[in-house]
């Protein structure tokens, strides 16, 4: 069975090192980057992830506006997105909601709940 | 509270120390150096309103100046000068201080945000001192990989900041 794979995306090279990082230990996934919203929705498009976990303040195109992309995009309509923010007030969340994501991480990272989080949508 | 070095467990290295060591290590030149910090910052630590500010060899936080800031007024905190004396005493003593800033977040003071004063060296001496002003609501304590991280900072960017050359 191919591994399950991740579109990791953010404007720190730092997030996609860390992300990258504990994916590559912690899990089988395989995964791919892309540094802002707009290279988000064509990486999505053709390299048909699994899971996107996104950042959601980024140049050129925000994880708010690449969330609404993808799901207008037959292609990636289906596909989980998990953003990932520094806020965390509840009305910040529910705009990402109201974008299409299916769920909300706060930074920083705790690797052992993103992990978990992945798992519940990707399985082992 | 300080915050005194950890050793990492075993060779077992935290993925975030990891990739901060790596990001401040590839980062060429003072301008790509700061942006390294504010991702560390940022990203790894959970603060977006930081300043870094330059020591004089007096070590008087009034002959201090800011060189770079992110999330924060720069009128407001135009030196060091500005901030809790004995705090900054420590951190120019060259601990790393971490406290709750004063008067500030509701109830219990456990739930108040942190603060941190990172002293930053190059060559063992303290030419400048990196400031946390408030980490995000969901970061309430250090942990053992936050303390390595900020003193990864404080040990390894005065030499990437200052130096001329980076590599």
């Amino acid at each position: 069975m191919a591994a399950k794979k991740i579109l990791l995306v953010d404007d720190s090279k730092t997030a996609l090192m860390v992300g990258r990082s504990i994916l590559e230990r912690r899990t089988t996934y395989q995964c791919v980057t892309a540094s802002d919203g707009l290279e988000a929705v064509t990486k999505a498009n053709d390299e048909h992830p699994d899971l996107v976990l996104m950042d959601v303040v980024m140049p050129r195109m925000n994880g708010f506006e690449a969330c609404k992309r993808m799901r207008q995009q037959d292609s990636t309509r289906e596909i989980p997105i998990v953003l990932l923010t520094t806020r965390g007030e509840e009305n910040y969340m529910e705009a990402g909601f109201q974008c299409g994501c299916n769920d909300y991480l706060t930074k920083p990272i705790n690797g052992e709940e993103l992990v978990k989080l992945l798992q519940s949508y990707l399985g082992e | 509270m300080t915050a005194s070095p950890q050793k990492a467990r075993d060779g077992y290295t935290d993925p975030r120390l990891e990739a901060a060591r790596k990001r401040l290590r590839e980062s060429v030149g003072q301008a790509d150096t700061l942006e390294a910090i504010r991702e560390i910052v940022g990203n790894l630590l959970g603060c977006e309103e930081i300043g870094l500010f330059t020591v004089g060899q007096a070590n008087e936080p009034g002959q201090s100046g800011l060189l770079w800031s992110f999330g924060i007024d720069p009128q407001q905190h135009g030196t060091l000068a500005v901030f809790d004396r004995s705090a900054l005493h420590r951190a120019l003593q060259g601990e790393i201080h971490v406290t709750r800033v004063p008067g500030d977040g509701p109830g219990n003071p456990g739930n108040q945000p942190l603060r941190a004063f990172i002293p930053i060296r190059r060559n063992g001496r303290i030419v400048a001192v990196l400031v946390m002003l408030r980490l995000l609501p969901q970061k309430l304590a250090f942990d053992e990989t936050d303390i390595n991280l900020v003193n990864l900072l404080s040990d390894e960017a005065g030499r990437l900041l200052f130096d001329g050359s980076t590599k």
